[in-house]
């Protein structure tokens, strides 16, 4: 029994963005060109927020204080990619929830500087609750890129 | 007092991957809702209003909800459109109870589109869901997503990866009897840990594949469900809950919003004990560690005592709560028909109509779907004979 041939159709997209990122962002953003991680504060519930936040989304209020951070954190969640897909980095690579300095929110960003000698190995590397501090990209154009990645606190 | 709204009919299309799909977008719509009109012995004439599920990206600007025929467009009916990624087929459920419950529509149709059968590149599509700037440039696709919480699920309570490969395999054994699976291999445990790792702790069977098909659902009023249908399966409770765009105040640990959203729709629905009281359940799991923290999260044991139920094989068919008989959307993931198939699922084995995976006489059943964001939404609906 032979199937009859179904044509299929190609086509793409290309379409570019241009996204305004508003004060805070962009002053969270501007601020890791010159390698300093700030987060802002909620003055009414005082939370505080890594990256930071336009407004509190719990109390519906403008953040007031920013604060300065040494950038350490602790690893909530990860998971280490061992395929390659589209768009995305080589395998194998890393990717943490990271809880910044006493930020009631994580971020997400890549973990590197493991030491090992299969790459099976690295999902032992990482404990949930491990210190991490950044490492600044060479390069940087006030983007959450501009650390390179989080690597283990020795 | 409220209007009752009772799901009166189901229509599949099979499932096959969406590599080897010849099936159109029109054709696959026309076979699900004729099959749904079908098993009530309605025409497209007698429909009062099309839901219509979509998710970003795939579809990009052409919706086919805009361009599809097979709704009943040509005679002059509303279409609304929802949206809540992966859960919009259980947000497009909840707005058909509502309109019925509301009394604006008596008969409504509810569509669970295929998503990846037109895609190049699904996971590249899957990372647009994940907010630019902030997440998007690290890498994380749909099964990352996953990964973040069967991760720190595993840390946190000693899982072991042999569990995570034993609900991957439930799944895959009752699909074999489903007619309606995509994937009918009935893995065990061994061969799901010999497959590759493709984001830890998920491995490759662990993982839902993407697949091609559709589903349809007519809803009816009370009345007219009494005149057209004699099993009319009723919604007792359904209600959803969202949580931020960003990731945000996730620690992945549980699915913490799925467990406030069962304690509001329990509430309403008057379960107590969620173990005694459902006869058949179909939760959410594109990533097969998912269904274990659904155990947790909608109280059908304790806080990270989810495996000893799988262990002691009480969410087997013939344990105390079958849980996805239908071999879940690891083995059947069309995309957005996945959040509408749950409740589909559960509407056949209420009916008795559960060709190959029926449960002995359920009389009340739940139907869960998650999606978004790193799982942003979480919809849940009780049903009942």
């Amino acid at each position: 029994m032979s199937t009859p041939q179904v044509m299929k159709k190609e086509y793409n997209m290309h379409l570019d963005f241009s996204l305004p990122l508003g004060k805070a962002y962009t002053k969270w953003m501007q601020a890791l060109k010159e390698k300093k991680i700030l987060g802002n504060t909620c003055g009414k519930c005082g939370r505080i927020f890594v990256p930071a936040k336009p407004f509190c989304e719990i109390c519906f209020e403008e953040p007031l204080e920013w604060v300065e951070l040494d950038g350490r954190g602790i690893v909530e969640s990860f998971t280490v990619c061992f395929e390659k897909f589209r768009n995305c980095p080589d395998p194998p690579y890393v990717v943490g929830i990271l809880r910044i300095g006493d930020s009631a929110t994580c971020m997400t960003h890549f973990i590197g500087g493991l030491a090992y000698q299969r790459p099976e190995e690295i999902p032992g590397q990482i404990r949930i609750g491990m210190a991490v501090e950044p490492v600044w990209a060479e390069d940087r154009t006030g983007d959450p890129l501009d650390i390179a990645y989080f690597r283990p606190v020795k | 007092m409220e209007k009752r709204a009772a799901v009166i009919g189901v229509g599949y299309t099979t499932y096959c991957s969406n590599r080897r799909e010849t099936r159109s977008k029109a054709e696959l719509a026309h076979e699900a809702v004729r099959n749904a009109l079908g098993m009530v012995g309605l025409s497209i004439g007698d429909i009062d209003v099309s839901v219509y599920t979509s998710v970003d990206g795939f579809e990009a600007t052409v919706r086919p909800a805009r361009m599809l025929e097979a709704f009943g467009q040509g005679l002059n009916i509303p279409l609304v459109d929802v949206n809540t990624g992966g859960s919009a087929g259980g947000s497009g459920f909840k707005e058909a109870v509502h309109m019925i419950e509301a009394g604006l529509h008596d008969i409504v149709l509810l569509y669970g589109a295929p998503t990846f059968n037109n895609v190049v590149d699904n996971q590249q599509v899957l990372n647009t869901a994940s907010p630019p700037v902030f997440e998007k440039p690290f890498g994380i696709g749909a099964v990352h997503m996953g990964a973040f919480y069967a991760a720190r699920y595993m840390r946190e309570h000693g899982i072991d990866e042999y569990d995570y490969a034993h609900v991957a395999s439930k799944n895959h054994r009752a699909a074999v009897k489903n007619p309606y699976a995509h994937l009918r291999n009935g893995f065990t445990p061994e061969e799901v840990l010999e497959s590759p790792m493709v984001t830890w702790p998920i491995r490759l069977y662990e993982c839902c594949p993407t697949s091609s098909g559709a589903v349809a659902m007519i809803l009816a009023s009370e009345g007219r469900a009494k005149e057209l249908c004699d099993t009319p399966v009723w919604v007792r409770a359904i209600s959803s809950i969202a949580d931020t765009f960003l990731s945000g105040f996730k620690v992945y640990r549980d699915f913490d919003k799925l467990k406030i959203l069962a304690k509001k729709v329990y509430e309403k629905a008057g379960i107590r004990n969620p173990l005694k009281d459902f006869d058949v359940a179909e939760l959410f799991n594109p990533f097969a560690p998912f269904e274990l923290m659904e155990y947790d999260a909608l109280g059908f044991c304790e806080e990270g005592k989810s495996v000893s139920l799988l262990r002691d094989g009480v969410t087997e068919i013939d344990g105390e709560l079958p849980v996805n008989m239908s071999g879940g959307v690891v083995c059947t993931n069309s995309g957005i028909s996945s959040a509408v198939n749950r409740h589909a699922e559960i509407a056949l084995q209420l009916m008795g109509k559960a060709e190959g995976r029926q449960v002995k006489s359920p009389e009340v059943g739940l139907a869960h779907s998650w999606g978004g964001n790193m799982g942003q939404f979480h919809t849940l609906a009780v049903l009942t004979l």
